[in-house]
């Protein structure tokens, strides 16, 4: 049986960290992500796991990748700055599809910014942070139930699909205080690493199968093979073979495209006769969330769409949506990150619209419904 | 580089994946020999050995050695190697970087390691040159050199790996050449039984850029004037060749004075084995501690179980 149990976001994320199987974290100090450090350097050696403070963001990263092939479900969890210094072994970790998640608690940038003041600012740093084309999993908690929730779906995605999972949490939810419902180890979906079946010397770590990744094996049991960063073929040696490298992308975007119906979470509130929707993520949608409820009383015919994962993009769902609403609009701590997605896909079909700060201030429901009265009276 | 060089070479090596991209001569070749030979002394399994290499002509050898192979970021190796370690205690893990790699871009990496004690054996591979990308200042370039980011010669100081190492908590420091490959086979073997973070600095040649640049463009030209060059590194060896020789029946030996900086090091070197720095023979690594932590949490756990206690 589940058990409720008051917890601030930061908490769930580090409770469902563990939950969900993690057993190393590598990180370097940095508000407003420290606490998820601190609970789990007391939690991590508690169920046998490792804990190690790093002496940078950059080493974190390095780490994480180093302890998940050594088999182990592996974490690290940061802020803005050092969201930036992690993007280059973060691509490492893509390019070698090595499993492991990377928490980001974010805050107002660019730079040091406003360190304790929430913000949603690395949408797209989550998606093309990191040089070179490439497919990325991205989730986003908007609640603190969420922090437990979908940080096990992060850890489950990450091993499933052999890919970093960016988990963009902000410092709204990270630091708000909630009952949530903790389930029991028996109740929950956990997807454990599965090991090669065929012999070492058939085995290819980096198999260019279609729609699905090649079990990963762990160093140390016997299947002795090479990680590099540069482009390589099957056995993960280094190649310039131009027809190698394109069947490489091919696997590499076909992984996470074939599995959309998977990887793709949101959640939907009035919808159905909705004539304007919100479409909202992360500690922002709390505040959407609750100006439906206050549209509805008023009679306004309002919905939301509440986006769990942000890459990849739920493109066919927002378009949906286009078709069947006048205007959509779009809070969050930026300034239009997910609007711009929003208007491509409407692409003139419905009106799109922002409603956009950075300074350090929530969205409150007043202002998202201030902005649908004012579409609503400009609708004819 | 071919396969006939050594019988012990071919079982540790990945045919598919040789030839190397190694210039003829190049010292990475004879260094990449000393570490399977080492391996291959101290009896390790191929399976329990992983090697993680950062970027540039020494970062390609982990793809041409059949262990468990990681071909980093540039100057990353020690913080993946530290990952890895702690997720598999039981595995001899091993670092190859080269000079830039370890010293420059890597520079805080190998000191925390250090001061961490992780248990790895690092290797650090000095060609005082930028190789792979053709030539450019290394922070172990000699001073008045040419490189191709230096045309009116260098005028930064280089760096001392040693005194890096001790300044950074390394229990075990040794310097050898591609010049003396008996030696160096049997240090880095010694660096392989050090619990926590041993470096072991190899002087080699780049006689096609760095050599080509600087009047030394032969290998081996290059590779007999290293006790010079390890000499005008290290501070240490050329106090030392200050000091009294002595002649033996295998040759020259430099005698010990009590007053050098080896000797008056918490633990003096272990004068046995030429090249070995300096050794504190107590270091425990991370890797031993942190699991001896989960023990002890462990065992607690278990006596506040009981309800007698």
């Amino acid at each position: 049986m589940a058990e409720f149990e008051v917890m601030y976001g930061n908490q769930a994320i580090a409770e469902g960290a563990i939950a969900a199987g993690c057993r190393f974290y590598a990180g370097y100090p940095i508000t407003p992500s420290t606490e998820i450090a601190e609970i789990l350097s007391d939690r991590l050696p508690e169920v046998g796991g490792v804990f190690v403070q790093m002496e940078d963001e950059i080493a974190s990263m390095a780490a994480i990748i180093g302890a998940s092939l050594g088999g182990l479900k592996s974490a690290t969890a940061t802020s803005g700055p050092g969201f930036s210094l992690m993007q280059e072994n973060l691509g490492y970790a893509v390019g070698s599809e090595v499993p492991c998640v990377v928490i980001n608690v974010q805050r107002v940038g660019p730079s040091t910014g406003l360190p304790t003041k929430a913000a949603q600012g690395d949408v797209m740093q989550a998606r093309w942070g990191t040089h070179g084309d490439h497919p990325i999993i991205a989730l986003s908690p908007g609640s603190v139930q969420d922090c437990f929730d979908l940080t096990v779906k992060a850890f489950n995605f990450a091993e499933k699909y052999r890919t970093p999972v960016i988990f963009l949490a902000d410092a709204l939810v990270s630091a708000l205080q909630e009952k949530i419902s903790v389930p029991h180890s028996s109740e929950l979906d956990i997807y454990a690493r599965p090991k090669p079946t065929e012999s070492p010397e058939d085995y290819k770590a980096f198999a260019f199968t279609k729609g699905g990744v090649a079990p990963l094996a762990t160093f140390g049991e016997g299947y002795r093979y090479h990680v590099t960063g540069l482009s390589h073929d099957e056995k993960g040696y280094p190649t310039e073979d131009s027809a190698l490298v394109a069947q490489w992308w091919e696997h590499m975007h076909s992984k996470i495209e074939d599995n959309l119906d998977d990887i793709l979470l949101y959640e939907e509130k009035q919808l159905d006769d909705a004539e304007i929707a919100l479409i909202a993520y992360g500690g922002t949608s709390m505040a959407a969330d609750h100006a439906v409820a206050i549209a509805r009383q008023q009679g306004i015919k309002l919905g939301l769409l509440k986006l769990q994962t942000i890459w990849p993009f739920p493109e066919k769902r927002v378009k949906k949506l286009t078709e069947n609403v006048n205007c959509i609009v779009v809070p969050e701590l930026n300034f239009g990150q997910v609007r711009s997605e929003v208007e491509r896909l409407s692409a003139g079909q419905a009106a799109v619209v922002g409603v956009n700060k950075a300074d350090g201030n929530q969205i409150t429901p007043a202002e998202i419904l201030a902005e649908v009265t004012a579409q609503l009276r400009n609708t004819p | 580089m071919t396969l006939q060089t050594s019988h012990i070479l071919r079982d540790y090596m990945r045919p598919e994946t040789l030839p190397t991209t190694w210039c003829a001569g190049c010292g990475l070749g004879i260094i990449m020999r000393s570490i399977v030979e080492a391996i291959h002394y101290q009896g390790l399994k191929k399976d329990d050995v992983a090697m993680v290499s950062g970027i540039g002509c020494t970062g390609r050898m982990s793809g041409y050695t059949d262990f468990n192979s990681i071909h980093t970021t540039h100057g990353r190796a020690p913080a993946f190697a530290t990952g890895l370690k702690l997720a598999r205690p039981d595995m001899q893990v091993i670092t190859i970087m080269g000079d830039g790699d370890a010293m420059s871009i890597g520079g805080n990496h190998l000191i925390s390691a250090m001061r961490r004690n992780m248990d790895i054996t690092a290797i650090v591979v000095n060609n005082s040159i930028y190789g792979l990308t053709g030539g450019q200042s290394s922070p172990t370039t000699p001073m008045d050199s040419r490189t191709t980011t230096a045309r009116h010669r260098t005028f930064e100081r280089p760096m001392n790996l040693e005194v890096l190492a001790r300044a950074g908590g390394a229990p075990f420091f040794a310097r050898a050449t591609v010049n003396h490959t008996a030696s160096l086979t049997k240090l880095i073997e010694r660096a392989l039984n050090i619990s926590g973070f041993a470096l072991v600095e190899i002087i080699s040649n780049c006689h096609v850029l760095y050599g080509k640049m600087n009047e030394q463009p032969v290998a081996s030209g290059m590779i007999a004037n290293m006790d010079k060059e390890t000499m005008r590194s290290n501070p240490l060896l050329k106090k030392r060749a200050s000091y009294p020789v002595r002649e033996t029946a295998t040759g020259k030996t430099y005698l010990r004075d009590s007053n050098s900086d080896a000797a008056q090091s918490s633990v003096a070197a272990d004068t046995k084995d030429r090249g070995v720095i300096f050794e504190n023979k107590g270091s425990v690594g991370f890797s031993r501690r942190y699991f001896s932590m989960l023990e002890n949490i462990r065992a607690q756990k278990e006596h506040a179980g009981r309800p007698d206690d």
